[in-house]
């Protein structure tokens, strides 16, 4: 049961160092519930860091992460929808063997809409992931990803070395996939693509938070668009 | 959730071994063309490719384990099976099962290649007097050898689960952030601190025993008398369970080890 009152995830003094390097700073922040937050900031900026933090893949950090109200653990990795920026699955599997797979890890999973979605893609079920272009690579995780009714989607640089057509399917699948009642963050550094749908952003610039607000309120302190925002804060 | 980790830990594996059971066994029958004249020298030629393959399985399977391992925790694929709502415990205990189940095979298809090639080549089902089974095992019962038998095969399953348990420890020690870039040398050189330690730890109990192991030793240095052989078993069973214990002792530490540093000290790259 989706429990309203709690924010999607609570972020605490977080801090995580790579050797002398530190790629988040004290990082306080609270992503509410049923919006779509765009975390932005150029590359390096801590944004997949952050992300591996959310979703269980970093666990050697300082600082306090809850997802829900829950720590990070096999309980948030149930809640979390994950896409990472990259292909993750056995050179094995064919479409069917990853989408039985996600049905038999995730009780959330609805197997029908993931085979329709992956059958308006044109995709055969029993072609080889490995056998696929990028593109369609990306476009299948996206529908494996986008087929579950998660508490909190996390999409890490989902536009990233796509065409602007996939582009445009890609944030359509978002939007039209996703439960109302559920979170999506959306990271990536190609902010005019992604502009139209989010409904908070938060700039990160090494490691620290430079901005987080609502887009309608941020648009009309600055009378400014996010794209143009952004290249003021992170001008080089 | 365990069940189905081990499902597809199995899915993901058995392509590996099943490539090499199948050699091995088509070696072992192509053997029996020696007994061709006109195929002799190919009979030749897959006998000592049996040979081979029994070595090449036995290194391919420990390496393919570690593999599997490293691939699908600290690879790409761990972005998939590290996000999966399990817990540590059961992300290493559904591939530490897998990888034994697959060394029990292992061992199970080599047994029967090598009695297979026992008949090609001797024919030693045909001389068998399986009636002197039954007199084997009263003889083993009577002198409580059973038990001896039953804390060896024990003991082998302990050793292999100790195996695999050690090369997972290592490999988790190895991607710390800290050996980020030496991590074969740092996988290694945990394999090897593991050995000492353990060697230290057994040279430390069989010095403090060694006072009962002398006596022990110089009870039956001429030999076991017939009315002793059971308290000389005794003995036997109960060096064998001490050995028995501390392996599992170290393969507990290592699978704790193992389980804490994924659970507080992961950093996927």
């Amino acid at each position: 049961m989706k429990e309203n009152n709690v924010p999607s995830a609570v972020i605490k003094n977080l801090t995580k160092s790579y050797g002398g390097f530190t790629a988040l700073r004290d990082v306080n922040l609270v992503l509410p519930k049923g919006k779509i937050i765009g975390l932005l900031g150029p590359n390096g900026s801590g944004k997949t860091t952050l992300i591996k933090i959310l979703t269980g893949l970093i666990t050697n950090y300082q600082g306090e992460v809850l997802v829900e109200g829950r720590p990070v653990g096999a309980d948030t990795k149930a809640l979390i929808s994950y896409l990472p920026d990259r292909n993750y699955f056995a050179d094995w599997m064919r479409a069917r063997d990853a989408i039985f797979l996600f049905s038999d890890m995730y009780a959330d999973f609805n197997g029908a809409k993931a085979f329709q979605m992956i059958d308006r893609l044109g995709l055969n079920a029993n072609q080889k992931i490995k056998s696929m272009s990028k593109g369609m690579i990306d476009k299948f995780q996206l529908c494996l990803v986008m087929s579950r009714e998660a508490h909190l989607y996390v999409l890490d640089e989902p536009l990233g070395g796509v065409d602007p057509a996939a582009r445009d399917f890609i944030l359509d699948t978002v939007l039209k996939n996703y439960s109302e009642d559920s979170s999506v963050i959306i990271s990536t550094h190609l902010i005019s693509d992604v502009e139209r749908i989010f409904d908070t952003v938060i700039f990160l610039k090494q490691g620290e938070i430079m901005l987080c607000d609502e887009i309608d309120t941020l648009r009309e302190k600055t009378q400014k668009s996010v794209d143009q925002l952004f290249r003021e804060v992170f001008k080089c | 959730m365990l069940g189905k980790l081990l499902k597809y830990e199995i899915k993901s594996t058995y392509r590996e071994f099943l490539g090499i059971y199948c050699a091995l066994i088509a070696s072992v029958l192509l053997t029996w063309t020696m007994k061709l004249p006109q195929l002799e020298t190919v009979g030749y030629i897959a006998s000592i490719c049996v040979f081979a393959v029994m070595v090449a399985a036995v290194v391919i399977v420990f390496i393919s384990i570690l593999n599997a391992f490293n691939k699908r925790i600290f690879g790409r694929q761990g972005y998939l099976n590290m996000t999966l709502p399990a817990s540590t415990h059961q992300q290493v205990c559904s591939r530490l099962l897998v990888s034994v189940m697959w060394c029990l095979i292992t061992g199970i298809v080599m047994t029967i290649s090598i009695f297979l090639l026992l008949q090609i080549h001797g024919g030693i089902f045909n001389h068998m007097n399986f009636g002197e089974l039954g007199d084997l095992w009263t003889a083993l019962w009577e002198n409580n050898l059973v038990l001896t038998i039953v804390l060896i095969l024990v003991s082998i399953l302990v050793s292999i689960f100790a195996i695999v348990l050690s090369l997972y420890c290592a490999s988790t020690v190895a991607h710390l952030p800290i050996f980020r870039k030496f991590k074969i040398v740092a996988g290694i050189l945990t394999l090897v601190a593991f050995s000492f330690v353990e060697s230290r730890v057994v040279s430390l109990l069989t010095w403090m025993g060694s006072g009962w192991l002398n006596d022990l030793g110089a009870r039956f240095s001429h030999g076991v008398p017939m009315a002793q052989i059971p308290e000389f078993v005794g003995y036997l069973n109960l060096i064998i369970g001490i050995a028995l214990l501390i392996t599992v002792v170290f393969s507990l530490a290592k699978y704790f080890l193992t389980t804490y540093l994924l659970s507080k000290h992961m950093e996927l790259e």
